[in-house]
């Protein structure tokens, strides 16, 4: 090919599609390639929550930044990845834990979030489907549903109509560089030059940065789905299981929510209850004692589905650190940056990503702090292998 | 509080699918000492080829509904437990099936599996074609196989290769006044060179000419449906000659009016779901029907150890290949299960599938024709009301394969998962998005291979994954 770009981003899911809309918009020449479709691995399969409620204690500020993104991408592109403030529940099993739910709706509501907690009257009258023996529940309003698959679409348009230039189906296969400086990208159909490139390759990113010997801490986790088929209108906003100390559904995690189309889309991961392992270059089936926790859980908080056919299941692996938390930054050589690390929460992360990436390439004040995500972070430990 | 009965199951091997296929291998491995469980979703066995009336039906038919009961009597005398009405859904490398009749759920652990599901229809959208009225040739023979329904009276049959010969022969038995027999490829003389070379095939082919030859004067060649028309209900059709390069010649195109039926489809896709869930390894090409379980040509192995594959699944070749690679799957599955058996022998399966690859030749359907048919407001996908321009838009906008037209246009996301519009919608792109349509692809399958009732799918895997004994579980 030999084209010059300043800029190759690497992966076009939620986090490349919004980081190349940031490039092109401070007006640098970019090129977003993907090895498949665009949106088709992670943020494909995502259920796409876009909540603050119970999610991260370090990260609060950046998530209240997020969701204001996404509101005003919802305003910018007319609702064209039908973005709704649907509000999430978070259900109750044990007296103990409403302890836990409150501390997470104060430290909320101190940021001048409006998380409540619910009694079982108000739980009805929010989510009437939702009859199954809970105690009580906690709810945070603001929290949103957007589509997935159109939210990739419409960032991806907004990056090419910026002056993005997008790849599908033309994999990085290596990083090219020069002394320290990145110097562009090969792939199947041949070089492409440029000074800068992003690697927001969801799971796939430590293997590609480690022939360079850069060794980030990220693992693929499997995370796996369960769709029915279209429902009349039932479940009204996102369903999850609060935060406790007691295990089971709770220790782990849950949840529920019906898509625009009508379809249920619910997963129940118990705590402990480990995933097989793998690899995300060959998906799996889901695993069977996923299914049953799914299913049963379901099937106790809305009695109401029990007799409803299933239609479809997937798998996915997500890009797992050790903290939980985004590897954002310059790595390496001059020139490197990476977006990766989603811990399974990575949706409504994207334009923190974006705007820590495209404010460091451009040299510009980050309009949030960068410092959770810092690579660095992981420094010693890379430098001990 | 309800309950779902849950049931399990072990032997030495599973066959699922009791078509030609499935039959003959149940039988072999029954033969070879092995313990078999055949499963079929039908609610007789029998399949495609044998499918088994509730009245038995006379004349021509009669023969080969007999030869299927024949077989159908064997295999049970042999002690194989035939289990109808009964639909797997879900199938694990353990191997492990999953299945369920009605509300009941069923779970098999054999040690060995044949896959024997057969195929199902490829339609190929065009303007009109979700009309009613317009059906395809297979589910027209159904109803008269089946249920003794006529699917019109006056009616058009189109498509491509030797199926239509059958049809045509059925719906005229039925009592139906065939209009017109379009078929795509551009003479007659291909399938008669075809034939030249197998003589063994000639009394067959004979009973079916024989049969169709009032009919003749109503063939036309090398030519294709572009248009259903009707308001409610398909009143006509357009039939358009196909040019060389493969484009519709509008000029002296024939309009046909007065119908009542229009039946149109393009072959068959073989139904490799529950095979892609075991992660068999496939394969691709058109001529075969599309994707395809890669077996070995004698044992029926697939990739998958213990994991045996036998009739259309392993691309589409019809009746005969499918009972003579069932009859050698069968025995390499009882081998597999431990069974001292002979290996099986391939030669009947050779033969076979000789003929069915030449006439798999001689009828190939114009995919670049029927990629150019849709208009913008045609319908691709009939689940999710997705049409050509959007499926045009996505590609332009670069979703790049099956799988980013799914995300982006919901195409292949409903009930149906692709089974239905997944051949159109490839063959679309080909033309639209300039995409390979071989490696455009498919939606691939997931659990469940068909749908099925949470509390059913909770009962069955909770069944699989427990320790042995409890029969019954209760689920709320
Ligand atoms: C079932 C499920 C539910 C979820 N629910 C939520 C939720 O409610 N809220 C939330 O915020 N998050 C949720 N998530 C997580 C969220 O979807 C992910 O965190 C997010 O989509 C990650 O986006 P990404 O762009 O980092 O990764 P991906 O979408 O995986 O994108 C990485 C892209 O890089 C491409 N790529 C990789 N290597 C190369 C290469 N060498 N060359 C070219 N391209 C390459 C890949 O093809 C891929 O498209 C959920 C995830 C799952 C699976
Ligand atoms: C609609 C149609 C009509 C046909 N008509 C003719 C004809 O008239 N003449 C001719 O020569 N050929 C016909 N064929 C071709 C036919 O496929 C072969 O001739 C022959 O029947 C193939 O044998 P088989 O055993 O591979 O598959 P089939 O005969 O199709 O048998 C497959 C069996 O598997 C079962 N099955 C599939 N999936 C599942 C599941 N998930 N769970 C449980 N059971 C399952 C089905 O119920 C079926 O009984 C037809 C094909 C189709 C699709």
């Amino acid at each position: 090919m030999g084209v010059s770009a300043h800029i190759v981003v690497v992966g076009a899911g939620i986090v490349g599609a919004a980081t190349a809309l940031a490039l092109a918009e401070r007006g640098f020449a970019v090129t977003l390639l993907d090895r498949a479709a665009p949106g088709s691995a992670v943020s494909g399969a995502s259920l796409a929550c876009l909540g603050t409620h119970q999610n991260s204690e370090v990260e609060l500020p950046q998530l209240i930044w997020a969701t204001r993104r996404w509101a005003e991408w919802d305003q910018r592109f007319t609702g064209a990845f039908h973005y709704r403030r649907c509000g999430q529940i978070r259900f109750i099993d044990h007296a103990a834990d409403i302890s836990t739910a409150e501390h997470w709706i104060a430290l909320e509501r101190a940021a001048g979030l409006s998380a409540q907690l619910l009694n079982l009257d108000e739980v009805r009258r929010i989510e009437p489907a939702l009859t199954g023996p809970i105690l009580a529940a906690s709810w945070s309003p603001d929290d949103a549903l957007v589509n997935p698959f159109l939210s990739v679409r419409t960032l991806l348009r907004a990056a090419v109509e910026a002056g993005a230039r997008f790849l599908g189906h033309q994999p990085a296969q290596r990083i090219d560089c020069q002394g320290d400086r990145v110097t562009g990208v090969t792939t199947p159909d041949g070089r492409i030059d440029a000074n800068t490139v992003v690697v927001t390759g969801g799971p796939w990113t430590a293997g590609l940065l480690a022939p360079m010997g850069i060794e980030l801490p990220i693992v693929p986790r499997k995370a796996q789905c369960l769709a029915t088929v279209a429902q009349p209108p039932t479940i009204r906003g996102v369903v999850g299981a609060s935060k406790s100390e007691q295990g089971g559904v709770h220790g782990g995690y849950t949840q529920i929510q019906q898509s625009e189309a009508g379809q249920i889309l619910f997963n129940t991961v118990l705590a402990g209850g480990e995933s097989a392992p793998g690899s995300p270059d060959r998906v799996p089936q889901v695993d069977l004692p996923f299914v049953v926790d799914s299913a049963t859980t379901l099937m106790r908080l809305f009695p109401g589905l029990r007799h409803v056919d299933l239609l479809r299941s997937w798998v996915r692996y997500e890009a797992v650190t050790p903290d939980d938390r985004f590897i954002i930054g310059p790595v390496g050589p001059t020139g490197l940056y990476v977006g990766a690390g989603d811990n399974g929460t990575g949706f409504l992360r994207a334009p923190v990503i974006a705007e820590i990436i495209a404010s460091a390439i451009a040299g510009t004040r980050c309009a949030v702090d960068p410092s959770p995500y810092d690579p660095a972070r992981f420094a010693p430990k890379v430098a001990l292998q | 509080m309800t309950t779902v009965s849950a049931e399990r199951i072990t032997c030495d091997v599973c066959v699922v699918g009791g078509g030609p296929a499935g039959l003959s291998a149940a039988l072999a491995a029954r033969r070879a000492g092995a313990s078999v469980e055949l499963l079929d979703l039908f609610e007789r066995p029998g399949g495609q080829y044998f499918m088994q009336p509730a009245h038995p039906p006379t004349g021509a038919a009669a023969r080969q509904v007999a030869e299927g009961r024949a077989l159908i009597e064997h295999v049970l005398a042999s002690g194989v437990l035939i289990r109808s009405g009964v639909e797997v859904f879900g199938a694990y490398d353990e191997p492990l099936i999953l299945a369920r009749r009605g509300d009941a759920a069923l779970v098999v652990k054999p040690r060995a599996v044949v896959l024997a599901t057969g195929a199902h229809d490829r339609p190929a959208p065009f303007p009109g074609w979700t009309l009613p009225g317009v059906m395809t040739p297979g589910a027209a023979q159904r109803l008269v196989k089946l249920h003794g329904t006529r699917p019109g009276s006056r009616v058009v049959l189109a498509g491509c290769g030797p199926f239509l010969l059958v049809v045509a022969a059925q719906l005229r038995a039925a009592g139906c006044d065939v209009v017109r027999v379009v078929e795509t490829s551009p003479s007659p003389l291909a399938l008669a060179a075809a034939l030249a070379r197998f003589p063994r095939h000639w009394p067959e082919a004979a009973r079916i000419m024989l049969a169709v030859v009032p009919l003749l004067p109503r063939f036309r060649f090398g030519r294709i449906v572009t248009r259903a028309a009707g308001e409610t209900h398909v009143t006509g059709a357009i039939i358009a000659r196909i040019g060389r390069d493969g484009r519709v010649l509008t000029e002296g195109a024939e309009e046909l009016d007065g119908i009542d039926a229009l039946l149109v489809g393009y072959g068959f896709r073989p139904s490799v779901e529950l095979a892609t869930m075991l992660g068999c390894a496939l394969a691709h090409d058109w001529d075969a029907g599309g994707a395809y379980v890669v077996a070995d040509r004698v044992s029926g192995a697939t990739s998958v150890p213990g994991i045996f594959a036998a009739g259309e699944i392993t691309g589409i070749a019809g009746a005969r290949p499918a009972l003579a690679a069932g009859e050698c799957a069968g025995i390499a599955a009882a081998g597999f299960a431990g069974k001292a058996t002979p290996s099986p022998d391939g030669g009947r399966l050779k033969q076979a599938m000789d003929f069915a690859l030449a006439l798999r030749r001689a009828f190939r359907p114009p995919y670049g024709t029927l990629g150019r048919l849709p208009q913008d407001d045609t319908l691709l996908c009939r689940c999710e009301e997705v049409r050509a321009s959007e499926v045009r838009a996505a590609l332009d906008e670069g979703a790049g394969d099956a799988h980013g037209v799914k995300m982006w246009t919901r195409a292949g996301m409903g009930p149906c998962q692709g089974r239905i519009c997944g051949f159109g919608i490839s063959v679309y792109a080909g033309c639209a998005g300039s995409a390979d349509p071989a490696v455009f692809g498919a939606n691939a399958a997931r659990l469940p291979a068909r749908p099925v009732p949470v509390d059913v799918l909770a009962a069955a895997v909770g069944m699989a994954t427990r320790e042995e004994g409890a029969q019954i579980i209760p689920t709320g």
